[in-house]
């Protein structure tokens, strides 16, 4: 029978597997705990006390040891039935032996060196038409697609709901009705769809999160789409969308009494999850941003404008309690206030107790004149499950992030835009990686030709795959995969005439991606112009 | 202090700084970090105290330590863990599993990975892992080099078994994250097994 798990296909998924690389342990030898415990060894007297040489019979068998026993067996009495026993074993042994070279081929060590996945070739899964559920407004500016695989086979997707009427004009569409952003389902690893069917009046303002392949969340405003009274809430379900249960979300405008002036239009005022990480059907982490009467800075209108903040919301009930803490309006690293109307912040949380975000406020001039800033990056960071936050400047690296994955409470990989705002020749693609909890990171730039590099799935560091733009053209899909740490990427082998990868999600050894075909136009479904969107996956 | 000791502290130090990483990386392989520095510590205290015996490559040598360290550490883990389950039964903890648990147990590899026995995957891991050589993995497990080469392949074959029977009924699997009490471990893609 064929098989679908060669050796080497082994070999290289235990690799990829290894829970510690040794590259990240370098210089352990010099840590104060390591010569801590130099320091106690070398105290102890090695003549003086034996158990440890008689304890350590039991974990060093010794092939001295082996010859003995045999010895103690084959002089037993009636040694010769031992004899021809232990012979027709040994038969045995060298047949099998025989059988396990030629299988294995003569030196095992060819076929099991360490190797990562950048071999693995990425599939269309589906290719579905205008009729698609799939639809992404091209002329929507904030657009939405994001997509939550909680096992291989189960994934869920959110995407804009289109535009309501309008006429097409140049492949977009003038005048037409925005509709709140729509959730699929797929249980056959993207082959197929489902639209699900959401409580009504209800606007998702987040991805899904699914600690199961049945129990997802996904964050909410409800209210008619568009009306900033709407509340926050939290989306439930337990039968993979079947069903919905809805509770409120305490998010509401924060007074800080910088400016009295801007108090009526805080006060009471809702703000909206962005964000929602949930590890069971009673504990989630949301973040959202929220109104505040900071004003923005520089002034850029009469009277001012408030600054967003954004915030921490955590439950350990289901949704039935909250508690809230408010992140710091962020002033540039100098003290200059910061220009911004809130901090755009991807918060990735590896466990209920670690969670890591990169920021970014705006500063500095940009260098190629355009007169806007450079944002300065920096970091969030809570290691008592959001009960108090730490902020630190990622130093000299001033730009944009746009994509964030921690595999762990110590490991992250970000994907950032650095330098300068004007033309993109003039900025730096690549990622930044922190192996120590987000208090240092290093920069891996991406090698020239390539572009944007943008949503990012990591199984560990050293197991990560980024949506982005490829070399020839900007608008070409790209995925480019790391194995070691984000020192170097493979751009991956797509199918052609694919552009923009929106999302990109992996779980296990699998990876599936959405992006959308170069030609692909609005058309209409019904009354509803959508664009139709590609899967892929790796698996 | 005599010559002899300055000599044989020397000669330990310059053990202990060439091979403290990689002995550090093998425990942290196979135990939680909360009890790996324990088990390096008891490894090098092993050498210490059994350093005339050393013979041939030093880090082969130290991995045979770890490797016996590691045992009973899990060994220890093993009562205390069957002591956690009793007293979870009476009075089951309230949190989730940690996202990485359930990463972890999702995946069909390790989850095939897991039925192996301990010397299965030991044999395996240090292969992949440690990435040595069938020669150099006898010395660890103190077998010989064609021993070793027949358990790799003994362990390839059974969990290529696993796998393709997992494949096979994986499509009506619904995967869900076990209960902390029957979660075999925390934070780690593959298992590191309490025997």
């Amino acid at each position: 029978m064929r098989t679908s798990w060669p050796d080497e296909r082994i070999d290289r998924e235990l690799a990829i597997r290894n829970p510690e690389r040794e590259e990240n342990l370098a210089g352990s030898e010099h840590t104060p705990a390591a010569r801590a415990v130099l320091n106690r060894v070398l105290a102890v007297d090695p003549l003086a006390v034996d158990e440890w040489s008689r304890s350590g019979r039991t974990w060093a068998w010794t092939r001295q040891d082996s010859r003995r026993a045999f010895r103690a067996v084959a002089n037993r009495k009636g040694s010769r039935k031992w004899r021809i026993a232990v012979g027709v074993v040994a038969v045995v042994l060298l047949a099998a032996v025989a059988v396990g070279v030629v299988a294995n081929g003569s030196d095992s060590r060819s076929t099991t060196a360490p190797v990562g996945r950048m071999h693995t070739e990425w599939r269309l899964v589906s290719s579905t038409g205008p009729a698609s559920p799939f639809a992404a407004t091209q002329t929507s500016a904030g657009l939405i697609q994001s997509l939550t695989c909680p096992t291989t086979s189960v994934c869920y997707e959110v995407v804009d709901g289109g535009l309501l009427g309008g006429t097409l004009v140049q492949g977009g569409i003038q005048g037409g009705i925005p509709l709140p952003p729509a959730a699929y389902e797929s249980n056959d690893g993207g082959v197929t769809w489902r639209q699900l069917t959401l409580p009504a009046d209800v606007a998702l303002t987040t991805s899904f999160t699914c600690p199961t392949a049945t129990d997802c969340m996904v964050g909410a405003t409800s209210g008619p789409y568009g009306d900033p009274g709407a509340p926050a809430v939290l989306l439930s379900t337990q039968d993979a969308g079947a069903t919905w249960t809805a509770t409120t979300v305490p998010l509401t405008g924060v007074i800080t009494g910088t400016d009295p002036a801007l108090d009526p239009e805080v006060t009471g005022q809702p703000g909206y999850l962005n964000q929602l990480i949930c590890f069971s059907t009673q504990t989630c982490f949301g973040f959202g941003v929220v109104p505040t009467d900071q004003d923005e800075q520089p002034l850029t209108a009469t009277p001012a404008l408030p600054v967003s903040l954004t915030v921490f919301v955590r439950t350990d009930d289901g949704g039935a309690t909250w508690t809230t803490y408010a992140f710091p309006w962020m002033a540039n690293p100098d003290g200059s206030p910061g220009w911004s109307n809130e901090e755009p912040a991807t918060f990735s949380c590896a466990t209920q107790t670690s969670c890591i975000g990169v920021a970014q406020v705006l500063s500095g001039p940009d260098p190629s004149g355009s007169g806007v800033q450079i944002p300065s990056l920096f970091t969030w960071s809570t290691t008592n499950g959001g009960t108090t936050w730490s902020q630190s400047w990622i130093a000299g690296m001033d730009g944009v992030q746009n994509g964030l994955s921690c595999p762990s409470a110590d490991e992250c990989l970000a994907t950032v835009s650095l330098g300068g705002l004007g033309s993109s020749n003039d900025r730096q693609q690549g990622v930044l990686v922190t192996t120590d909890g987000g208090a240092t990171w290093a920069f891996h730039q991406l090698s020239s030709g390539y572009g944007y590099m943008g949503p990012v799935s990591c199984l560990k560091t050293n197991d990560c795959w980024v949506g982005g733009s490829g070399a020839t053209t900007a608008s070409t899909a790209a995925i480019f995969a790391t194995f070691d740490g984000g020192t170097t990427w493979s751009p991956v082998q797509l199918p052609p005439a694919l552009t923009g990868i929106t999302t990109i999600d992996c779980v296990s050894t699998v990876c599936l991606a959405i992006a959308r075909p170069s030609s692909a136009t609005p058309t209409l479904n019904g009354q509803v112009w959508i664009v139709p969107s590609v899967v892929l996956t790796n698996g | 202090m005599t010559m002899g000791d300055a000599r044989r502290h020397q000669l330990f130090t310059e053990l202990f700084d060439a091979n403290h990483t990689k002995v550090l990386a093998y425990v942290r392989r196979r135990l939680d970090a909360n009890v790996a520095n324990d088990a390096v510590a008891d490894t090098f205290l092993a050498a210490w105290k059994n350093l005339d015996r050393l013979t041939g490559d030093p880090l082969l040598w130290l991995y045979g330590l770890a490797r016996g360290v590691v045992a009973n550490h899990r060994r220890a883990l093993g009562r205390a863990g069957r002591l956690n389950v009793r007293l979870s039964l009476l009075d089951p903890p309230s949190t989730a599993p940690d996202h990485a648990d359930i990463v972890g147990w999702r995946d069909p590899f390790a989850a095939a990975f897991r039925q192996l026995s301990e010397p299965e995957r030991e044999v395996l891991q240090i292969v992949a892992w440690e990435g040595l050589t069938p020669a150099e993995g006898a010395v660890v497990l103190g077998c010989s080099t064609t021993a070793f080469k027949v358990r790799t392949h003994r362990a390839r074959r059974r969990l290529r078994h696993l796998l393709d029977a997992n494949e096979v009924t994986q499509a009506a699997v619904t995967t869900r994250p076990p209960a902390r009490s029957t979660a075999p471990e925390v934070g780690e893609p593959l298992p590191k097994e309490i025997s």
